[in-house]
């Protein structure tokens, strides 16, 4: 009995393991072509390891402007982060301290526009740039980026706060902080957690965008790496090697924040499906 | 009671008056950046603003709307998205849950498994769809390849210059990215689970299949509401997988509402059409918020 159970744990854990290598094959596939040089992708039968294994493909990046988009990809990040902490973490904290009439129908609103596709609002806000000179610059995909992460923010954090007990922030209160000090000094560090979420995702939002930058920058030396490779596939559209290097280029970041800070992401993945 | 309810509407004043100080930077940036856009799609969506009207716009009331619809492109851009739409969500929730349930039995390493197959969703979805393009190839396609060597097929495939299977190889890239999201979701629903609800269950004799269809999944049901409810939305903004792997082709085949839209504004600089393919979005997605808050409702009220 106990011996056919075994068995099947090992057949269970094969099944498993095989369905995970072949979920994952067209990233190693991606790696693996990254490593090759192009006369070799077009041979046929393809080759499943690198004849010779090269870097070349990563080197010519560095020629076709990567390090360039990979700042820019950087400043549009973190600028688009910085900005939708400072607006939505006291945002997520006042619906949660303070209870109002206002507060469903202020809810609701974040609710929805979280869920409103991007190619939506291009059309008005690429006029509203244009008006306020905002077009073709870094700016444009930055401010539009944080009209995703600030709904986020509320919807991740709120109950983060709302859990937190009132007692706290009371007696801090009474020890003679003011209300913005107990905020900041009481209720920021014990919400870090939920903080390093809000960092992690609002940061994945704008370095993942390619809608915002491929229509509101016109300017190539502006473009972050998603624009860039989509243009580089346009004009080069058979560099498969290349294409594929830069995208682990891009990959990378966001697979290093996820390994370093694993717990925090799937947290986040699973707030925005509580219901409120 | 009266003198509760005295105190307490002093304190809403005043509670009002905090929330909105904290609140009301981030709900004025929304109003600026999502509210008004979207209220300016209409206004927009009755005038002509194209390049020769860039300035001068005029109100032409439902001209521009006729323009649109005559053209015949948009009809299909709806149809696809609805369609992109409706089978990618059944298809990633169909085997998201497989992977769920397959990571849920106790074996080593399931976290593990679940961690790396996460990546998948990490990945930007330009990346993604580069990669599906380059594996869809014709020629050097290893997806081709592969079926050629397992006699599935005997001549390559063209994927992407036909509409039906370029149109299915989006569907797929998106399924791709969309699975490891629905069973991280679904897998900590099955971990809610009280195991002494199975235990006992499986003592009054009921097998695996009677557990399944008796226990888990109507105890996964709010989870699987919000699942489905969150892929449709996600699915509904498709744009990068599309625009990166046909870029609506061939021939529009594989053109969606966002795509025309983003085609119309800024390759042909007409606004005001693309602010209707805009509203036609709107209106798809107002309904399918309706649709999912009169669920809700009636599930409260039956339960």
């Amino acid at each position: 009995m106990k011996r056919k159970k075994y068995g099947k744990r090992v057949l269970v854990f094969a099944l498993a393991l095989i369905v995970t290598a072949i979920y994952l094959s067209p990233v190693v596939w991606q790696f693996v072509s990254s490593l090759k040089k192009n006369e070799e992708i077009f041979r046929y039968p393809p080759t499943f390891l690198p004849e010779n294994p090269t870097g070349q493909a990563y080197a010519d990046q560095f020629e076709a402007g990567l390090f360039r988009a990979l700042k820019n990809s950087m400043i549009q990040s973190v600028s688009s982060m910085a900005l939708a902490l400072l607006l939505g973490v006291p945002a997520a904290y006042g619906l949660a301290r303070f209870s109002s009439r206002a507060q469903k129908p202020i809810l609701f609103g974040f609710l929805v526009t979280q869920m409103l596709p991007p190619a939506l609002l291009l059309t008005p806000l690429f006029l509203f740039y244009t008006k306020i000179h905002l077009i073709n610059t870094r700016w444009a995909p930055i401010l539009s980026t944080v009209t995703m992460s600030i709904p986020f923010i509320v919807i991740l954090l709120r109950p983060f706060f709302a859990s937190l007990p009132k007692s706290v922030e009371e007696s801090a209160r009474l020890d003679g902080c003011t209300m913005f000090q107990a905020f900041w000094k009481i209720m920021l560090p014990v919400a870090k957690p939920g903080l390093i979420t809000a960092a992690i995702f609002t940061f994945i939002f704008p370095w993942s965008d390619l809608v915002y930058s491929i229509a509101f920058i016109r300017n190539a030396d502006l473009w972050p790496m998603t624009t860039l490779i989509n243009d580089f596939q346009t004009k080069y559209g058979t560099r498969w090697n290349s294409i594929m290097a830069f995208g682990i280029c891009i990959i990378i970041p966001i697979v290093a924040l996820y390994i370093a800070l694993q717990k925090y992401v799937i947290s986040g993945l699973t707030a925005g499906a509580v219901k409120e | 009671m009266k003198k509760k309810s005295g105190r307490r509407k002093r304190i809403i004043g005043r509670e009002t008056k905090y929330l909105l100080l904290y609140a009301g930077p981030a709900i004025i940036y929304m109003i600026v950046l999502t509210l008004y856009p979207i209220a300016y799609n209409f206004f927009l969506m009755f005038r002509n603003m194209d390049t020769q009207h860039f300035l001068n716009h005029e109100f032409v009331g439902l001209e521009t709307i006729k323009t649109v619809l005559s053209e015949g492109i948009v009809g299909m851009a709806a149809y696809n998205t609805v369609f992109f739409t409706v089978m990618c969500t059944a298809i990633q929730f169909t085997v998201g849950f497989l992977f769920a349930l397959l990571y849920h039995r106790k074996i080593k390493g399931a976290g593990f498994f679940k961690g790396l197959v996460l990546i998948g969703w990490l990945i930007p979805m330009t990346v993604t769809g580069l990669l599906f393009k380059f594996m869809f190839q014709t020629d050097t396609g290893v997806v081709n390849y592969l079926l050629m060597q397992s006699g599935l097929i005997d001549r390559p495939v063209q994927w992407l210059s036909q509409g039906g299977s370029a149109l299915w190889t989006i569907i797929l890239a998106n399924c791709w990215v969309g699975i490891p999201f629905d069973m991280v979701l679904l897998s900590t629903g099955l971990s809610s689970i009280p195991e002494n609800v199975m235990e006992s269950a499986s003592i009054d004799g009921a097998n695996r299949m009677q557990r399944f269809f008796y226990i888990t999944l109507p105890m996964l049901k709010p989870v699987m509401c919000s699942i489905l409810v969150l892929g449709v939305i996600y699915t509904f903004k498709v744009f990068d997988l599309v625009v990166v792997i046909t870029g609506g082709g061939p021939v529009n085949a594989t053109q969606m509402l966002s795509t025309y839209s983003y085609q119309l504004a800024f390759r042909e600089f007409n606004f005001s059409e693309a602010s209707v393919v805009a509203n036609l979005m709107f209106a798809l997605l107002f309904f399918i918020g309706l649709a999912y808050l009169k669920f809700v409702r009636s599930d409260e009220v039956m339960s």
